[in-house]
């Protein structure tokens, strides 16, 4: 018996990190370590901080027992309960909340295992609090002025930035619209009914969605009743801030039921989102309130955050990002001694201690000369080795008079003597020969990118 | 005198367009001198001049076509803000537009600087030198290509029937005006405006008809003949960004500030309503005249006789040496100066100008009066009646929504009496102004929210609920038919321009049916059908009807379709009560033609409904239904017979 509580949380974190192949061909994105943490510690703390009790996390079948381990391992202290789905079946995220939607009894808020961020979530929940909404979402404006220049590793490409464009009120910050850029060639249509709902709309292109979702019990029990939606983001989020300007007429709908078996497929959205008795109650008695927002059932808000730090790693560009960035956050870290285990042993005199990260159990020889990197677990750094603006793994062994310079390691990959690397990606269990000079390259076995 | 010569450069000019080049106050008001017409007592021009002395300009230059150059210049004589101008007139008559004035001030070369540049129907107070700073320090450190900062009013209401007839699209950061469009309904933005910058999209401004100019704007309309509006500008030069270079900025007016911009009936109505609700102040009847103000904003002047039993409700001017008979009520109107006004005399939401006589027993409501007009006895004049100065009714007329002048200039008006002759706008077939003249706003304000009901025009208030493109739709299946049916157009003519419409306006199947059937139905303009009888209605409505069988045809052939015909039947006989009365004759009328079938109108009848009206009409409907019910039984044994 939850029924309590206000919010049930659920991190998705069964994305396969299609975005960055490279990367998570042998491991799941959940786990790809940011500073010093894998990527989902920093959603989970979010919820931690906020005083969220219980939390539920999707993750894909045959990564379960990997991340489950990880996590157990972060030691967070509220309640963690896994929930696996089919890895090979390609579910999107609306599919997964549907699976779960028995246990889902109170409205619920939904993150992405890769977002990072310090913003207070009860701003965001008070915006879902004081518009009575059924959805708010929240977005991220682009932070101006510091804009991070750096070389990407691995094979040179064009960044790509898939833009959305939302449309929200300016003044109330309702959400109202909801496209792709690529959705439109060269003009984009704006009905007049969207325009007549909003006198000042604001259309922004640059806000980055954290696909982080508050909604309301009853778009769970729609998504359940509504089979063909898959995404939260791209099919549940548009057609609800759709259904918004449409109107809907109440008298026709048991006529129109009873005649068409077709209108049974489609469930009407309105129909779901009736107001329980108690709220309609509690209106008729109340003399405060606008009467225009009477008929509105279905009512999404934007929360737009310009102050604080918000990256969602989904790409290449943005999980290098964050990693240099991550130290000047002020998300909690956790102790200083978190930050360079103890259990690591660095014999190195030219360590900078400001700008690394450690993990356990890894070994730094010394004459070595590690600058702005982050290093995981189990790693075996030898000696004579410069090491700058990297990314090292799990389990990543350099051998002696190797050179990397903004270089990311996966886990598990052998670097062998001699080798110079600069802006290079290295994927899982690779062994790059000795006396390898890369630029600019992925490094990858062959027959695993043919696999991708 | 060395002062001024020095910071003659820096002194900042205002150009006040005293010529409208458009008949709305007609015939109350004739074009070249409507910004001497009274607002409150007070001639337009005044309240402009005013506005420009209180926010520091000292140069005027004030245009006005040469005709009426001594009437305004007499005017502006007497203005109490005027004296501290330095008011300079140019006048030319070859104008016509105003763009043709922005060229004239360019060959007159009277610009030396930055310059505001307005109507002169502007009313409000607004400070100008600030924006003329900004738009200054703008042009010198940001975006040395900007021309023009539009200054826009936040409008308060946004249900208020002004709003929504232009959109703007403002680069939030800058408000740089990227986009803008006249037209209501929905707008196809270019993509790269919405990629490259966050954008507002604001439906809730309203002109002021102020702006600011960079010196480079009259040589622009110069070089740009066919710039003749101010929209004309905004859009060239938006359109053609590159080549002109030139850059607009928007600036909203929001608590800072009011004007408002008096262009025709409805707009005079609201601002009206804000000089008496102070929103103008210090421009308020009792500091800019001798009025008392009393409470519920009613102003009196001096030196009246108002009889004991004389009442003044609220939001109400009365102008000095007027003299009020005994049991008149006067509510939401302006009284004009000198005026007498008989006993039982009832005006309401109406404006009297100077020196108008009102007998005995007269009701005046929603109509201006022009000066030196003669109501006589028991005469009733309502619902958007506009007459000239120096009428003359004769007692006992009714009128409603029409024009009257004193004499018959151009032999087209229909005579009244001596000094009353009606103007047919249907006539006139040599005006040039193609958009309708609105008359004053007489509906309650909450029926015609979402409508952007002008009063005069039927189709508009009727369709006051359904979305634009929508309403689009309608009004030129209206025109259409209406033509069709006055020139005998072939009906198969007529579904190619339906269709085309309807692909025009992106209307669905069904929504096309709905329409079509409500145009068809609602043919005769409100006029005509008080006209009619209810018998002449029907026969009429029938005659209309068969002649657009095959319209009706082409539109309604399935079950869907007819449901639409039905409820497009039954929206309208809902607002129309002739219609009602003759509902089920028309359903009738439609089952014999084939148009309908029997067992749509029977889905129709049992369909549960809610409101007291669709009840009502379905009770109405009953002895169809059973006279359908058991031709049907016949027919069904007439079936079973033959199949046996």
């Amino acid at each position: 018996m939850q029924n309590w509580l206000e919010f049930q949380a659920v991190v998705m974190a069964a994305g396969k990190g299609s975005r960055i192949p490279e990367m998570t061909a042998t491991k799941p994105k959940c786990l790809l370590p940011v500073g010093n943490k894998p990527m989902i510690y920093y959603p989970l703390k979010l919820l931690e901080n906020a005083g969220f009790r219980d939390t539920k996390i999707i993750v894909a079948d045959n990564y379960a027992s990997d991340i489950q381990e990880e996590v157990d391992y972060l030691g967070f202290e509220m309640n963690l309960s896994f929930v696996p789905i089919p890895s090979d079946e390609d579910w999107g995220t609306a599919d997964s909340l549907r699976h779960i939607s028995d246990y889902i009894l109170t409205d619920v808020i939904v993150l992405s295992c890769d977002l990072i961020t310090n913003v207070d979530l009860h701003q965001v929940l008070n915006v879902y609090r004081n518009n009575n909404a059924s959805l708010v979402s929240l977005y991220f404006s682009p932070s101006q002025g510091e804009q991070c220049v750096f070389t990407l590793p691995g094979l040179k490409s064009k960044n790509k930035f898939e833009k959305d464009i939302i449309g929200y009120d300016s003044k109330t910050s309702r959400l109202l619209l909801m496209a792709s850029a690529s959705d439109y060639e060269e003009t984009m249509p704006i009905s007049s009914s969207l325009l007549n709902k909003c006198s000042n709309l604001k259309l922004c292109s640059k806000l980055l969605d954290s696909h982080m979702y508050i909604m309301k019990r009853w778009l769970v029990n729609y998504l359940v009743k509504d089979v063909n939606i898959s995404t939260l983001k791209g099919e549940l989020l548009p057609f609800v801030v759709k259904k918004q300007l449409s109107k809907h007429c109440r008298n026709v709908e048991p006529n129109k039921k009873g005649i068409e078996d077709e209108e049974e497929e489609k469930p009407d959205i309105f129909n779901i989102s009736k107001e329980s008795d108690i709220e309609t109650n509690i209106r008729s008695m109340s003399c405060f309130g606008n009467s225009t927002n009477f008929e509105e059932m279905i009512k999404c808000y934007a929360c737009v955050i310009d102050s604080n730090i918000g990256i969602r790693a989904n790409t290449l560009y943005d999980y290098c990002r964050v990693n240099k960035i991550i130290h000047k956050l002020n998300i909690n870290l956790g102790e200083e001694k978190d930050k360079i285990s103890p259990e690591a042993e660095i014999l190195s005199n030219q360590f900078d201690k400001e700008t690394c990260f450690v993990g356990p159990n890894t070994k730094i020889m010394e004459k070595t000369s590690i600058k702005s990197s982050t290093i995981g677990s189990r790693c075996t750094i030898n000696s004579k080795t410069r090491i700058t603006d990297c990314i090292l793994m799990n389990g990543v062994t350099i051998e002696e008079r190797c050179v990397l310079q903004n270089c990311i390691v996966c886990h598990d990959a052998v670097i062998a003597a001699g080798c110079e690397l600069k802006d290079c990606l290295i994927s899982g269990n690779f062994k790059v020969p000795s006396g390898g000079k890369h630029y600019n390259e992925v490094l990858t076995a062959i027959d695993r990118l043919m696999e991708i | 005198m060395s002062t001024n010569k020095v910071q003659k450069q820096d002194v900042l000019q205002a150009v006040v367009v005293a010529s409208f080049f458009h008949k709305n106050f007609w015939p109350a008001a004739d074009g070249d001198s409507a910004c001497l017409m009274p607002l409150v007592n007070r001639p337009l021009l005044h309240y402009t001049l005013d506005m420009l002395e209180s926010s520091g300009i000292v140069d005027v230059v004030v245009f006005c076509s040469s005709g009426s150059a001594d009437r305004i210049r007499d005017s502006v004589q007497l203005a109490t803000g005027a004296r501290r101008l330095n008011v300079v007139y140019t006048t030319s008559d070859t104008c016509r537009s105003f763009g043709d004035v922005l060229r004239h001030l360019d060959s007159c070369a009277l610009i030396r600087n930055d310059f505001v540049l307005l109507w002169g129907n502007v009313v409000g107070r607004l400070p100008l030198l600030p924006l003329v700073k900004r738009f200054k320090s703008l042009r010198e450190s940001g975006d040395r290509g900007a021309v023009m900062t539009i200054i826009y009013q936040r409008s308060g209401d946004p249900d208020a029937a002004s709003v929504g007839d232009q959109t703007i699209v403002l680069a939030a950061d800058t408000g740089r005006v990227l986009f803008h469009n006249r037209a209501r309904g929905k707008i196809n933005l270019p993509l790269e405006l919405v990629l490259d910058s966050t954008v507002d999209i604001r439906r809730d401004l309203v002109d002021t008809n102020v702006v600011i100019c960079s010196t480079a704007v009259p040589p622009l309309f110069a070089d740009n003949f066919d710039f003749q509006t101010k929209d004309d500008f905004v859009k060239g030069l938006l359109i053609n960004e590159e080549i002109l270079n030139s850059t607009l900025y928007a600036h909203v007016v929001d608590g800072d500030g009011y004007a408002g911009e008096v262009y025709d009936w409805p707009s005079y109505q609201r601002v009206t309503r804000d000089v008496l609700h102070r929103w103008t102040y210090p421009q308020v009847p009792e500091v800019v005249d001798k009025y008392s103000l009393r409470y519920g904003n009613v102003y009196i002047g001096e030196n009246l006789k108002l009889a004991l039993t004389c009442n003044l409700g609220n939001d109400t001017v009365v102008g000095s040496d007027s003299k009020f008979g005994s049991s008149t009520s006067i509510n939401n109107a302006i009284i004009g100066k000198n005026c007498r006004i008989g006993n039982n005399v009832r005006i309401e939401n109406s404006y009297i100008f100077n020196d108008v006589t009102i007998m005995d027993g007269s009701v005046i409501r929603f109509s201006v009066i022009g000066d030196n007009s003669v109501i006589k006895e028991n005469s009733h004049i309502s619902d958007s009646c506009i007459l000239g100065g120096g009428v003359v009714i004769e007692p006992n007329t009714d009128l409603n929504q029409i024009r009257i002048l004193s004499s018959d200039s151009t032999k087209k008006s229909k005579k009244l009496s001596a000094k009353a002759y009606a103007y047919n706008a249907e006539d006139d077939s040599d005006s040039d102004d193609d958009q309708d003249v609105k008359g004053l706003m007489f509906r309650k304000r909450s029926w015609s929210i979402n409508s952007c009901s002008s009063s005069d025009d039927d189709t508009a208030s009727v369709a006051a609920s359904i979305p634009d493109d929508t309403c689009m739709f309608y009004s030129e299946v209206v025109d259409s038919l209406i033509r069709g049916f006055e020139d005998h157009v072939h009906c198969d003519n007529l579904i190619l321009e339906i269709n085309s419409s309807r692909y025009a306006y992106n209307i669905n199947y069904r929504e096309a049916n709905f329409q079509v059937i409500r145009a068809m139905l609602t043919l005769n303009s409100k006029a005509e059908l008080e006209a009619l009888n209810q018998v002449r209605y029907y026969t009429q409505l029938q005659s209309k009807l068969d002649y657009f069988l095959p319209v009706l045809r082409n539109y309604i052939k399935s079950m869907d379709s007819c449901e639409d015909c039905l409820s497009a039947i039954e929206d309208i006989a809902k607002g129309e009560e002739l219609l009602n009365t003759v509902i089920v004759k028309v359903i009738h009328h439609l089952y014999n033609m084939n148009i309908l079938s029997e067992e749509s109108i029977l889905k129709w009848h049992e369909k549960e409904e809610d409101t007291q009206f669709a009840k009502t009409v379905r009770e109405k409907a009953n002895k169809l239904i059973e006279w359908l019910k058991d031709a049907e039984e016949e027919t069904d044994s007439d079936d079973n017979d033959d199949s046996s």
